[in-house]
């Protein structure tokens, strides 16, 4: 059983939360963006590289945040749920683009 | 848990910046001298030590050789088993693999051409997936004659790849590894800003003759900052140029659907086959093509030579031929690509302007990858690229000065250990990779497997430098300057200046033929004397500090002897 009440313990929280749900989160808006964009018409590989560019950035700034932020709750709602709600639209809205055509 | 922003953002600063540091030095540090890997490739190999040349002609020299090109064992031998369908029958033969595509690729430093075949597995079992298994060969352009490909290409194939993979390709766990630290070093940059944003006067502050912990940060803010673009753009470009495969893989695997639609309407928008018809048929000759693309680009406005060629669908009804320029005048990695028929010789497609971001990432890419020819900018990154080890290396002393009293008092090997590590990433390092080239010219260029030989140097010594840097280390418990930074500089410059010496000796280039005649020998020879001559100046200047830490810690010793008697 983990020792929760160890000082250790919401350090190592934030760091995974930080890191790993920022990651999530990031891949989330960028899968999300680029699925939602190609049926409008957008070239691929524009909004691929733009988002590349743009998520790269988005995810520095959610570690700093997660780093720093008080709301350690928030930040592990924000970052896994955000980031796992993206990921499963984008996949639905892929699919269905792909059948409509 | 932190009482504001700033203090998180200097807890994040220390903790990430030390545990990622040591592979940031590696990464700043190879990225500096992959600046100029062909260069270094030319001092390692002197048969390949002459001027670069244009592609020659394609249809007579080059296509008999790229005909005559085998699958490599070892690709064959990993991929061909995850490629092969084997419920369609037993592997294909290595040698009986039809080859499917040629490739031929020069650049304004590389007096040698590389060229390569990637085969086709007949059944594979993933149809719509690039089966492709490789040969690559390198050869003198002059003569056609194959070069021996045993031997080591140090700068390209070694000092290269190590920057972004430290060569450990194992699941490609080396490339996840630097891209951690990458993202790390966007992390402190920031974070650095923001703890020091108070005092801004701090970012220009230097007191060489302050006391160690004073000077070391003073040069850690100043380095950081002063190159704080630099860094951070380089770090950036860096991570963008592997995303897409490797960081953020969406369209490779959770969009893989959409990518796979998005290529099919290319192909039918470009007019490119995306597959081969399966019918066989000649291909028309290459040379007029190369013309052709040649005359396009003059008309265009910016003549230029081939810098790439692939022919895909090779022998095929379905094939084409992609010719791009070679770049070295502009920063983008732009190609101006042109596509032809293989079977005709028509110009099938011209690439039209490209988008506004596509514009950008070539830009961005292209100042990181430095294709270009201009050799002030080069030298900038050089620059640039050593300020931002000093900063990386300056950081780990400056946590060991800050530290080591608290240590010692508390009985903690902490400081000890981060010191010797540091030793080792700085001077090791450095040892480590003029032991490489010492090597590479002490022996024999017919030796077998003496590149593995080569590797097994630089790994050797630098292994051997981490065993010296934690021996010596004990210095640091009592407060003093541990003798391994004095000691790795020493041999640092010795083999430095041995490797200029044997260079001479072993090929008979020495510098004031080279500096005449061959630009990129002189360069390695004149960096690596230099280098040398910095590594003796900074013994002498470490002998001296030692020599006042002694003074220091004896005073320190006295005192808590004093203190502990009451």
């Amino acid at each position: 059983m983990p020792n929760f009440s160890s000082p250790a313990w919401p350090i190592a929280s934030r760091i995974f939360a930080s890191l790993v749900g920022g990651y999530l989160f990031t891949w989330g808006l960028i899968a999300i963006t680029i699925a939602g964009l190609i049926p409008l018409g957008v070239e691929f590989h524009d909004v691929e590289m733009g988002m590349l560019m743009l998520g790269l950035l988005v995810y520095l700034s959610l570690f700093l945040w997660g780093m720093a932020t008080d709301k350690l709750i928030w930040l592990w709602l924000i970052l896994f749920g955000g980031g796992v709600a993206m990921t499963v639209l984008a996949s639905v809205v892929q699919q269905s683009f792909l059948q409509g055509i | 848990m932190f009482s504001s922003f700033r203090q998180a953002m200097a807890w994040l600063h220390t903790w990430f910046g030390l545990t990622l540091g040591f592979i940031l030095m590696v990464v700043f540090f190879f990225g500096t001298l992959s600046v100029f890997d062909r260069e270094i490739d030319r001092w390692s190999i002197p048969e390949t030590r002459f001027e670069p040349q244009v592609m020659p002609s394609f249809d007579e020299m080059l296509l008999p050789i790229l005909r005559s090109v085998e699958p490599s064992e070892e690709d064959y031998n990993t991929n061909m088993p995850l490629l092969h369908d084997l419920s369609q029958g037993p592997m294909t033969p290595r040698t009986e693999l039809p080859a499917d595509e040629f490739w031929a690729y020069t650049t304004h430093r590389d007096p040698v051409l590389i060229m390569g075949v990637g085969f086709r597995v007949p059944q594979p079992l993933d149809p719509e997936g690039h089966n492709h298994i490789h040969g690559n060969i390198t050869i003198d352009p002059r003569t056609g004659k194959a070069l021996p490909d045993d031997q080591l290409k140090i700068g390209s194939k070694f000092f290269y790849p190590m920057h972004f993979s430290l060569n450990w390709n194992w699941n490609r766990i080396g490339i996840y590894i630097v891209g951690i630290a990458a993202f790390i070093m966007m992390a402190a940059l920031v974070s650095g800003v923001i703890i020091h944003r108070k005092r801004f006067r701090e970012f220009f502050t230097f007191r060489p003759n302050k006391q160690t912990q004073r000077s070391v940060l003073d040069l850690h803010n100043l380095t950081g900052m002063v190159a704080l673009p630099f860094h951070f753009f380089f770090t950036f470009t860096g991570l963008l140029i592997f995303a897409s495969f490797f960081f953020f893989p969406v369209t490779h695997t959770q969009l893989e659907p959409l990518h796979k639609y998005h290529e099919m309407v290319e192909a039918n928008e470009t007019g490119l086959p995306h597959d081969r018809a399966g019918v066989p048929a000649e291909m028309a000759s290459i040379d007029a093509m190369v013309a052709k693309a040649k005359q396009r680009w003059a008309e265009k406005d910016m003549p230029g030579e081939v810098g790439f060629l692939q022919i895909n669908h090779l022998d095929d009804a379905n094939s084409y031929v992609s010719i791009y320029r070679a770049g070295s005048d502009r920063v983008a990695l732009v190609g101006e690509g042109m596509h032809f028929s293989g079977t005709t010789g028509e110009l099938i497609r011209e690439e039209p302007p490209r988008s506004a971001i596509a514009e950008t990432e070539e830009f961005l890419t292209g100042l990181h990858l430095q294709h270009f020819e201009h050799w002030l900018l080069r030298w900038l990154y050089v620059f640039g690229g050593l300020v931002g080890a000093i900063c990386i290396a300056t950081g780990f002393i400056f946590f060991v000065e800050k530290r080591k009293r608290q240590h010692t008092l508390q009985g903690s090997s902490g400081s000890q250990v981060v010191d010797a590590l540091a030793v080792t990433t700085v001077t090791g390092m450095l040892v480590a990779t003029v032991s490489m080239l010492v090597a590479n010219r002490l022996l024999s260029a017919e030796m077998v497997g003496k590149g593995y030989w080569e590797q097994v140097v630089f790994w050797g010594s630098w292994s051997v430098m981490l065993l010296h840097a934690f021996w010596r280390s004990s210095a640091v418990r009592h407060m003093r300057i541990s003798p391994a930074w004095r000691e790795q500089s020493i041999l640092f410059a010795l083999l430095a200046f041995a490797a200029v010496i044997l260079n001479w000796i072993t090929t008979g280039d020495h510098l004031l033929k080279t500096a005449f005649h061959y630009w990129p020998v002189a360069g390695v020879d004149l960096s690596l004397l230099v280098s040398s001559a910095i590594a003796i100046y900074a013994a002498r200047f470490l002998k001296r500090r030692e020599n006042v830490a002694v003074h220091k810690a004896i005073e320190f010793s006295a005192q808590k002897l004093e203190a502990s008697r009451g």
